[in-house]
């Protein structure tokens, strides 16, 4: 895909020969974390061949995306590294690592086992914070997510920062929607399904939450009065907005499960927040500016359920 | 503005959580929903609990709308289903009676529609062209 083969190197010097101090860097952070060499597609060490591989094409991929496609890629030495590539090769790296974990389970931690490094902070803003608390069976949400949301919610009130946001199994966002009924009723139908797939699966958020899917009840505009998830629920206080702030920033939002293989299944969720669902249905959203529209995109690996073929 | 920002925060802080979502009437209580990324649509009742319902919140279809046509007792919907496992096809959403067949097979679709003289008649469209119909473009 890249016209690369495995073991080959990685051309990720500038014109000058070197490779730039940044980018050098980066690649210490991300060697360090995999143990492994990351100047070539598949390392150097035998004994991580998956790991190493799947950050290479990560890497490759994120290259590509930089400077341009091309199985040679130029690495240009001028200025700062754009914003955000620390984040997206930390990312990268645990993801490798949450990969390379599942498929060989005797020799790396189990799934659900915190990631060795605390993750970086959100493309979106927020603080740099410790790892997702996480415990066999389900995580747990963190109540430190609130400050990411506040931090997404000035972006989107300043109109700053990205328009596209991607958080992964490792951020506290993946944690507070891992548990969501949404997620949850669509993983029941992706189990009953045979774990085949669900893809535009629709979660509804309303002023009140509990309604089972197909249930949910219109409200104004393109709002709900009833959905899966809402601002009060059963107990009668307000637990998305207190204790699963990004529940409430994603509201309805759409979900596709694919069977990865090897018992894992992969999550994405994706939602717009704009001008439009933050107030009230009434104005058009905007591409740019103060209120302009931010995409979240939040994606992890997780077990299948129970009963599904392994 | 120092008074007017904090402000704007606290009311889309409140308020954040909704989505995104335009719905246009088709027939039969039925609305075309246009969802929030903008490249799905449903078909589900336009009133807040009258209608057929499904599984899902997508609409009693189970599905996202690749094709659409209707008149005025029928919606002929070609879906793709939510679930991979069920088969994607032709759905004949009868208002008059509430009833939903399908999903139907290209064949299958062919054969009811000759059979009923009020298929016959409905034209069937890709998605974003009869939004554009229901917008009146």
């Amino acid at each position: 895909m890249y016209g690369y083969g495995f073991g080959d190197p990685v051309n990720l010097s500038d014109r000058s020969g070197q490779i730039p101090k940044w980018l050098r860097n980066l690649i210490g952070i991300v060697g360090e974390e995999i143990g492994g060499d990351v100047t070539t597609v598949g390392g150097i060490s035998p004994l991580l061949p998956l790991r190493v591989f799947t950050l290479g094409i990560g890497i490759l991929r994120f290259i590509d995306g930089l400077f341009g496609p091309g199985p040679n890629p130029t690495v240009s030495s001028q200025g700062a590294p754009p914003v955000g590539t620390e984040i997206e090769f930390q990312n990268m790296a645990q993801r490798a690592e949450r990969v390379y974990t599942a498929h060989t389970p005797t020799v790396g931690p189990p799934i659900g086992l915190p990631p060795v490094a605390p993750p970086g902070p959100p493309p979106g803003g927020g603080s740099r914070r410790g790892p997702v608390p996480t415990e066999p069976g389900g995580w747990t949400a963190s109540a430190g997510s609130a400050v990411d949301a506040i931090g997404f919610l000035t972006n989107f009130a300043l109109g700053i920062g990205p328009d596209d946001i991607y958080l992964f199994d490792d951020s506290p966002q993946a944690a507070d929607m891992f548990g969501a009924p949404g997620v949850a009723n669509a993983r029941a139908l992706f189990s009953a399904g045979g774990c085949s797939g669900v893809s535009n699966f629709d979660a509804s958020f309303g002023l009140i939450g509990g309604a089972p899917p197909g249930w949910s009840v219109r409200g104004p505009g393109g709002s709900y009065l009833v959905g899966q998830d809402g601002q009060f629920s059963a107990a009668l206080f307000n637990p998305s907005l207190l204790l699963f702030p990004t529940r409430q920033l994603m509201g309805t939002y759409k979900i596709n499960i694919q069977n990865a293989g090897n018992g894992l299944a992969q999550v994405s969720l994706f939602n717009p927040m704009s001008t439009t669902s933050a107030f009230l249905h009434f104005p058009r959203a905007r591409s740019s500016g103060m209120f302009r529209t931010i995409r979240f995109h939040i994606t992890w690996v997780e077990a299948l359920p129970q009963g599904c073929g392994r | 503005m120092k008074r007017v920002f904090p402000l704007a925060l606290a009311v889309a802080w409140s308020v954040l959580g909704c989505s995104d979502r335009v719905s246009r009437p088709v027939t039969g209580g039925y609305c075309l929903d246009q969802m929030f990324d903008g490249d799905h649509y449903n078909l589900t009742p336009c009133d807040a609990t009258a209608g057929l319902h499904g599984r899902t919140d997508n609409g009693p279809l189970d599905g996202v709308v690749l094709q659409i046509g209707w008149n005025k007792r029928y919606i002929v919907v070609r879906r793709q289903a939510i679930v991979r496992s069920e088969a994607d096809g032709w759905m004949i959403l009868d208002t008059q009676i509430a009833r939903l067949r399908g999903p139907l097979s290209d064949e299958e679709w062919e054969r009811e529609r000759a059979k009923d003289p009020a298929l016959r008649g409905v034209l069937v469209r890709p998605v974003v062209q009869a939004w554009a119909l229901l917008n009146g473009l």
